[in-house]
């Protein structure tokens, strides 16, 4: 079972508010605006801050 | 919330998750059933459920509302979510891993914000809350349970101290007062009001915290409980039962929302 659709919808960065998207690897959850990317674990976005890297543009 | 409180709570419940999920005297059946009905779940609602722990609520929530999502600091505690979710079959909820005070969701976004014992486990409570009514609609509801402490200054510090010996990340048990005058701070009105006395064993309660009658902690929190027996010093009314102590935490449930909100929910 993957993230579902309608989550996706709705989540946003919690830092900076911006919409996330899915990595093109699917592992994570990517914010439009800071660049953090957030992991998915087992299909569960991890939105904590800590645990987010900032990805290269 | 501090990184420090952060991780002992993350640390707590990830050390707890299996007793905690099967030691769960407040998420009977008939009880999840009472909580849902309180929050007058309409089937157009996109619900939140913050600190979600095993995602109960949000579960007895998922049939009477559009969407009910589940957000929880603790890894350990949304992977039981998931299993209930998938032994249940139940579609319309997804889980997310995330901190009460930094929600990922944008401003407006839920018809329904709920948040069920676990403003007691936070530092800066109405923080939570303004985060709460942060990611809630104009229109929308809050739902607030939780224990209460005692009003009397006395035995709300002993009370305090058993808590905190039991689970490290209690940070405070607000009072009935504290809780309404934090409502009217954020321009919240109390559309729906209940007060319950649950009386629990002693022992379930502290094994549901990881404690068992060998821990230290558990022995002195035993010791403070019988302590505060005459004049019910800490507010927990006890009762000796048998090997057992019968204690009582008294409970508030709060439905509050925006003045003007919804015109559709009679106040009662």
């Amino acid at each position: 079972m993957a993230i579902s659709k309608d989550l996706l919808e709705i989540l946003v960065c919690p830092l900076c508010k911006a919409p996330v998207h899915p990595t093109l690897d699917g592992q994570g959850l990517k914010c439009s605006q800071c660049r953090r990317v957030y992991p998915i674990k087992d299909d569960i976005p991890i939105m904590l801050v800590d645990e987010a890297r900032i990805e290269p543009e | 919330m501090s990184k420090k409180h952060l991780q002992t709570t993350q640390r707590q419940f990830t050390k707890t998750a299996e007793a905690f999920i099967k030691r769960h005297p407040r998420d009977t059946q008939e009880m999840l059933a009472e909580r849902a009905g309180f929050v007058k779940p309409q089937p157009e609602d996109l619900a939140l459920d913050v600190a979600c722990g095993g995602g109960t609520l949000v579960l007895a929530l998922a049939p009477w509302v559009r969407r009910a999502f589940g957000i929880d600091l603790t890894p350990a505690m949304l992977t039981h979510a998931r299993e209930f979710q998938r032994e249940r079959q139940i579609q319309n909820t997804a889980f997310t891993c995330g901190e009460a005070g930094r929600l990922p969701f944008a401003d407006g976004t839920f018809d329904l914000v709920t948040c069920q014992f676990s403003l007691h486990h936070m530092q800066k409570p109405q923080a939570i809350l303004r985060e709460m009514l942060r990611v809630m609609k104009p229109a929308g509801r809050m739902m607030v349970v939780d224990t209460l402490g005692p009003e009397s200054d006395e035995k709300w510090e002993l009370h305090q101290e058993i808590e905190v010996l039991r689970d490290p990340s209690h940070t405070a048990s607000l009072r009935l007062t504290s809780f309404l005058a934090s409502f009217e701070a954020l321009g919240l009105e109390v559309m729906r009001q209940k007060l319950l006395r649950r009386e629990r064993s002693f022992n379930d309660w502290m094994l549901r915290a990881g404690l068992d009658f060998s821990d230290k902690r558990y022995a002195e929190a035993r010791r403070l409980m019988q302590s505060s027996e005459r004049g019910d010093r800490a507010g927990f009314s006890p009762k000796p039962h048998g090997e057992d102590i019968l204690i009582t935490h008294n409970e508030g449930m709060f439905l509050v929302m925006r003045p003007g909100g919804e015109s559709t929910l009679s106040r009662e």
